[in-house]
């Protein structure tokens, strides 16, 4: 054996193909981002964004002023929409998640909340509904409960498999079942479970279709015996792409447009600021549907011109109606305007007042609360429904 | 300021390295110490002059240690009692308050600005107790330059998370004026900082979610959880714990070496190790390797024979789970390991060695269970319930719904804590196209992951 040791020539490495790729985008996305043009609102995330903060010598020294700057970049960096669309991708695409910033993503373009809270956490529910109860039992015979099943409820079987979701089901017979005592209820499950092949929800957004509230009017006008609006009689109009809260949130590359189909119906609603208890002075009168909305993001925002604290839609029929509600009313409400000459609206986030003085004050026969099962197991305002009146003291 | 955060990345980054590669040799370490203060002033002045007294008194107590010759230990005594001093007021005054409050009726209040912990002290005040140390053995000659000491004690790479780099481990390069760093390393360094960044943010933060999604308070609760899932759970969040330090330890070291500094791996694929031994030399080695040196040797370690190496282990590993935190909980977690590796010393071990694969089976159910430990002090997670439900077979909700949405996740996490990972990129790193296109996709990757999440910081930033 010879003891020569043969050294192979030294391969060659290449310097600097890494460091290059790294110094690029560093240094490019840095100057990029530089002369981005700055926004004040995200559309897509429906949200403000932080803008460069005031500066001073005190807010620099106990880090306010560095946070503020910190999150002014991450929320203004250039191409922010995209790289939360590549990052959403990469979850779903790469890591074939079925969940994104808390949407399941379901069959067949589907998507829901994520209602996955242990069962000993609805406390907040359960005040819920010992208000409405005890409210419904001062206006006996006049008090309607309408509470909207989640649509993973009605379509369980578009979930993303073994979904661990709460027992909504189980919620929704306690509910009717406590508040049934006081007030007429209305449960669409069955409806709904019967029409599913109906177009009920919007699979990019939380609310109901304009389609699915009707259901539900239908089955509002046979527990009164009214005659529901006429449908025949009337034309739709019909808003193509939406894309709504779901989609904002989870940003799902897999995402198909919803389509808005509605009846354009001219009747006025005034909106009010609420000045005192019981006072209302008259902000504007404009047609309930604000089709300027239609052209924004925030297309469901048309009806009734979003969440206003109260309003009143002046209908062509007969009586009047107060309907308490979160956002699923907004498209419910036009419908009413068949049935009754005055239909007033309060939104508990705008409204601090109990509803007794209101109801004596503007005389409003009948009342419906309408909510859909998600707003009402967790807000926290519906409790205002029984806040006792200041205005009888005298 | 985190690592994974726009303002870092694409803002504090590019300036601090700039400046540092264009100014001459001489003025670089200045220059890193004031990068280093503004990236420790970042969030607030108050605990500058709390890191600037222990600065100094380790500094004029290392140059004391050089010179003299007679009462060297009380000097030693004294810097080393200052600094520790401040870690232990800063970290475990209103933990004692509670303890005290909790076995007498005393009420003491707590003290309300102890609340915040200043930023980087558990690290940053072992690396000032290991160079007066070892300036008192002789291992290192004691810094004379002031800036050069403060550069050491400030490196904004280590503040956050460590790891905790012996000076004698960085005096040579902080000395070195001319040609600190050369452009292959500058290169390894910028891979490994961009691999780190991509184990923190793509792999870390996504998979917390699952353990959160158990425990939290919108999450299905603990209680409601199956065994199976249970377990779960707890597997997540050893690969969260672990992508998320290695992950910072990664982007330090990294952000060192674009600067020059070599600094040994602060963790080598812990979750490989086929005994408790074994882990604790792959898990945050700088720490262990820093109650080794600091604690253990000088008790004596293993010369006075068996019972005082026992008794020196459970005062080491008592310390060990008190720095990670000012719970009972971290203590129970450093005794649990004192008693698996009493064990493993005194007959386990040498059939661990000879096993192949109940070794490492055994080694990750008690590490995975050592995690539930320690993370029992986190509300959704108390101990009892935790044991119950991992140790006692029950039902409740099935795993199903998480393996479908994590299960890719935890695939990858799982290959990417073996060899195997850094094997592929060692063989596509030859490729020149290859390794530009992959590492560009991993760095874009995770600069998606870092705009889209709201920015966490490390989980071991608080200990």
């Amino acid at each position: 054996m010879s003891d020569k040791v043969y050294y192979r020539k030294q391969h060659k490495q290449v310097v600097g193909p890494s460091l290059l790729v790294f110094v690029i985008f560093v240094v490019g996305f840095s100057v990029v981002n530089l002369f981005w043009p700055k926004r004040e609102v995200s559309d897509l995330e429906n949200r403000k964004l932080s803008q460069f903060p005031a500066f001073s010598v005190k807010a620099l020294l106990d880090g306010d002023w560095a946070d503020g700057f910190a999150s002014y970049l991450q929320d203004q960096v250039a191409l922010r929409d995209r790289w939360i669309d590549l990052q959403s991708a990469v979850n779903t695409l790469g890591f074939q998640q079925v969940e994104q910033s808390n949407i399941l993503l379901g069959k067949d373009h589907w998507m829901f909340t994520k209602l996955f809270d242990d069962s000993g956490s609805n406390a907040q529910l359960s005040k819920n509904v010992s208000a409405v109860s005890e409210f419904a039992a001062r206006y006996p015979g006049r008090v309607t409960f309408l509470l909207a099943p989640s649509a993973s409820v009605i379509y369980p079987e578009e979930l993303p498999l073994g979904a661990p979701m709460m027992d909504e089901n189980t919620l929704l017979d306690q509910i009717f079942e406590k508040i049934g005592q006081t007030a007429s209820v209305i449960d669409l499950r069955s409806t709904y479970t019967a029409a599913k092949d109906q177009y009920l929800y919007f699979k990019t957004d939380h609310h109901w279709t304009p389609n699915g509230a009707y259901l539900a009017y239908e089955q509002f006008c046979h527990l009164k015996g009214l005659t529901p609006f006429d449908r025949d009689a009337h034309t739709t109009a019909t808003v193509e792409d939406f894309y709504g809260t779901h989609y904002s949130a989870s940003r799902w590359w897999n995402t198909e447009a919803d389509t808005i189909t509605y009846y354009p119906l001219e009747n006025l609603m005034t909106v009010y600021q609420i000045t005192g208890e019981a006072q209302y002075t008259p902000l504007k009168t404009e047609p309930m549907i604000n089709s300027e909305k239609f052209a924004t993001r925030d297309k469901y925002a048309a009806f009734l011109d979003g969440n206003n604290g109260y309003s009143v839609v002046e209908g062509d029929g007969e009586g009047s109606i107060l309907v308490v509600k979160d956002s699923y009313a907004n498209s419910f409400v036009p419908y009413l305007t068949a049935n009754y000459a005055k239909i007033g609206i309060v939104d508990f986030r705008g409204f601090g007042y109990g509803l007794d003085s209101t109801i004596s004050a503007e005389g409003y026969d009948q009342i419906l609360v309408l909510y859909n099962f998600q707003t009402f197991r967790t807000d926290n305002k519906v409790v205002y429904i029984n806040r006792p009146t200041t205005l009888t003291a005298q | 300021m985190v690592f994974n955060s726009v303002v870092f990345l694409f803002y504090f980054l590019p300036l601090a390295l700039l400046l540092y590669y264009l100014v001459p040799g001489r003025a670089k370490n200045a220059v890193l110490l004031l990068e280093s203060l503004v990236f420790y002033c970042w969030t607030g002045i108050a605990f500058l002059p709390l890191i600037a007294v222990l600065v100094a008194v380790n500094y004029l107590a290392g140059l004391a240690l050089q010179r003299m010759h007679r009462g060297r230990g009380a000097v030693l005594a004294g810097a080393v009692v200052i600094t520790a001093g401040a870690l232990v007021f800063f970290k475990y005054t209103n933990f004692l308050i509670e303890t005290v409050n909790q076995v007498s009726s005393a009420g003491l209040s707590s003290l309300d600005f102890l609340d915040v912990l200043p930023l980087g002290i558990s690290y940053y005040t072992f690396k000032l107790i290991s160079y007066v140390a070892d300036v008192y053995t002789k291992k290192v000659a004691a810094e004379r330059n002031p800036v050069t000491f403060a550069t050491y004690v400030l490196l904004y790479p280590q503040m956050i998370v460590g790891p905790i780099i012996k000076y004698r481990d960085m005096a040579v390069k902080l000395h070195t004026y001319v040609d600190r760093y050369t452009l292959p390393q500058i290169e390894e360094g910028a891979e490994m900082f961009v691999f780190g960044l991509a184990k923190k943010v793509i792999l870390a933060d996504s998979i917390s979610a699952l353990w959160q999604g158990i425990i939290a308070s919108d999450g299905i609760g603990l209680a409601n959880a199956s065994t199976p899932l249970a377990w779960l759970g707890i597997i997540a969040y050893s690969l969260q714990l672990y992508f998320d330090f290695a992950g910072y330890s990664e982007m330090s070291n990294g952000l060192s070496k674009m600067m020059g500094f070599d600094c040994a791996a602060n963790f080598d694929l812990p979750y490989i190790s086929s005994s408790i031994t074994e882990f604790w030399r792959r898990w945050h080695i700088s720490l262990s390797g820093w109650f080794r040196d600091y604690i253990y040797i000088p008790l004596g370690g293993n010369r006075r024979g068996l019972r005082r190496q026992i008794l020196n282990m459970l005062v080491v590993w008592a310390l060990t789970g008190i720095w990670h935190g000012t719970n009972w909980n971290f203590i129970c977690w450093g005794l649990y390991y004192f008693v698996l590796l009493v064990i493993e010393k005194s007959f386990l071990l040498p059939y661990l060695q000879r096993g192949k694969i109940w070794p490492h089976i055994y080694t990750l159910v008690l590490v995975v269970l050592g995690w539930g430990l320690f993370t029992a002090n986190e509300p959704g997670a108390p101990l009892g319930l935790l044991l119950n439900k991992l140790l006692i077979p029950q039902g409740g909700i099935s795993p199903l719904y998480f393996l479908r949405n994590y299960g890719v996740l935890l695939l990858v996490c799982m290959v990417a804590a073996t060899p195997l990972t850094g094997k592929i990129w060692a063989r596509a790193r030859r490729c020149t196209p290859v390794r530009m296109v992959l590492f560009g996709a991993v760095m874009v990757l995770s600069v998606s992951y870092v705009i889209a999440a709201t920015g966490s910081t490390a989980l071991y930033a608080n200990f």
